[in-house]
């Protein structure tokens, strides 16, 4: 595998799972700014997930090719 | 870069440890969900109450008064007769409550009753419905099965399994997505092309927080030899200092905790346990202290109080393993973070058990091969 075919295909899950670890520990270490940060990190991989299983998402960005 | 005979047998690794564990993570996911919210549940069942607004009380509670605690023992006593109050305990959520769990003996394993008391009236307030209802249900069957130990052990090895299944899934990952840009669900394509895309994006997008909550989980698991071991080791000997002869004078409880609190004054109580109990000695208190940070009031430190004289005559951090144990109870919950990190844990429950569920239609679609399909390809190969 080529570097830069690497980094495409990582980059994404290794933000994924850097905001989810940032989010789990903050809340532990911190009431009130700490759980703030949580929301918002942990929140990352559901908003990218629900963003991207949606067809009409699908169709727009990833494969505008297809059914045109 | 992987080669396609590694690839093959990663892909093996992914599928087998998945196949073995799939349908009790399913159970685990399904289950889970509802005790994340299980404090809410509870209240909503009318299992646990809130504690009663004092008429009368103005100030706060700094200005409410305060029961003796040792009148809140002998209350629990009488209400249960017989039976020996093991533990007391706090939660910092309701700085008012006190809670009393009593045995049918102070070292019986089982808990006999669960008693909330009001600490400004020293009334009872409340007695947990133990061992039945919908939340015993679910806990049961997410913790052991109805299998006590062994049932416990055995999910933590389906626990394991996950783990194995969560980095075997990460390396296949890789040559799946080699023409394919992060996030592409081919909705144009097959039903199983489709169910693959979502299986690999929902499964690499969820993935440090199911390795989390997976890893933390078998480490719950371990709670019971965990804590069995720190106490054949660390608590016999920081009893085994001050062992003297059994107990003849009425203990205080009342006495115990201001002693407790005098010598860790920068601590809460998070539970006593009373003479007698495994987590105490046979003439020793032992009060459990949490710290007053996020992270300390997750921890414990433990002081030896002798119950004859209520002065406190040790005090020892938890070794690591115990910490680890402790830590693992959080990020396993998802229960520090207040309502919206519940609601993000059952979010990306309901997404593990996609994760789930996908990984068992892909593997099933296999078999929908036509028989047709298959006759024609052993026709093939008998004519080579």
């Amino acid at each position: 595998m080529s570097t830069a075919r690497g980094i495409r295909i990582w980059r994404a899950p290794l933000w994924l799972a850097a905001l989810s670890a940032v989010g789990l520990v903050a809340a532990l270490l911190s009431d009130g700014p700490g759980d703030v940060l949580a929301w918002l990190t942990l929140a990352a991989p559901v908003l990218v997930v629900a963003w991207c299983a949606a067809p009409r998402v699908q169709r727009a960005f990833f494969r505008p090719d297809v059914g045109r | 870069m992987l080669t396609t005979s590694t690839l093959r047998k990663w892909y093996w690794v992914h599928k087998w440890t998945s196949l073995v564990c799939t349908l009790f993570l399913l159970l685990l996911c399904v289950t889970g969900l509802p005790l994340i919210f299980r404090q809410e549940l509870d209240h909503a069942l009318g299992n646990s109450v809130d504690l009663p607004e004092l008429v009368g009380a103005p100030g706060g509670h700094a200005a409410a008064p305060r029961a003796d605690l040792d009148a809140i023992v002998a209350s629990a006593r009488a209400h249960k007769p017989g039976h020996a109050v093991q533990f007391v305990s706090r939660d910092p959520d309701e700085p008012d409550a006190w809670f009393v769990s009593l045995g049918e003996t102070v070292d019986a394993p089982e808990s006999s009753a669960f008693y909330t008391f009001d600490g400004r009236t020293g009334s009872l307030v409340n007695e947990y419905p133990l061992g039945e209802g919908l939340v015993n249900l679910l806990f049961r069957l997410h913790t052991d099965l109805f299998a006590g130990l062994p049932g416990t052990l055995f999910l933590g090895l389906m626990g394991l399994l996950l783990v194995a299944s969560l980095v075997s899934g990460t390396v296949v990952y890789g040559p799946f997505m080699r023409k394919l840009p992060f996030g592409s669900v081919r909705y144009e394509r097959s039903a199983r092309t489709r169910w693959l895309d979502l299986h690999n994006l929902i499964g690499i997008a969820t993935l440090l927080w199911v390795f989390t909550v997976g890893a933390t989980g078998v480490v719950n698991t371990l709670a019971r030899p965990i804590i069995g071991y720190w106490q054949i080791t660390e608590l016999s000997s920081m009893v085994a200092a001050h062992s003297g002869k059994p107990l003849e004078a009425e203990t205080s409880l009342e006495r115990a905790v201001a002693a407790a609190r005098e010598a860790a004054p920068e601590y809460d109580l998070s539970f006593i346990a009373f003479p007698g109990n495994p987590f105490a000695s046979p003439r020793h208190y032992v009060a459990f202290m949490r710290g007053s940070t996020p992270l300390t009031s997750r921890l414990l430190t433990p002081v030896l109080i002798d119950a004859e004289s209520s002065r406190v005559v040790d005090r020892r951090s938890m070794p690591w393993y115990a910490t680890l144990l402790l830590l693992s109870q959080p990020l396993h919950f998802g229960d520090y973070g207040g309502l919206p990190l519940q609601i993000l844990w059952a979010l990306l429950d309901v997404l593990a058990i996609a994760v789930l569920g996908s990984g068992v239609y892909l593997w099933l679609e296999k078999w929908r091969v036509p028989v047709e399909t298959r006759i024609a390809a052993l026709s093939v190969e008998a004519a080579e």
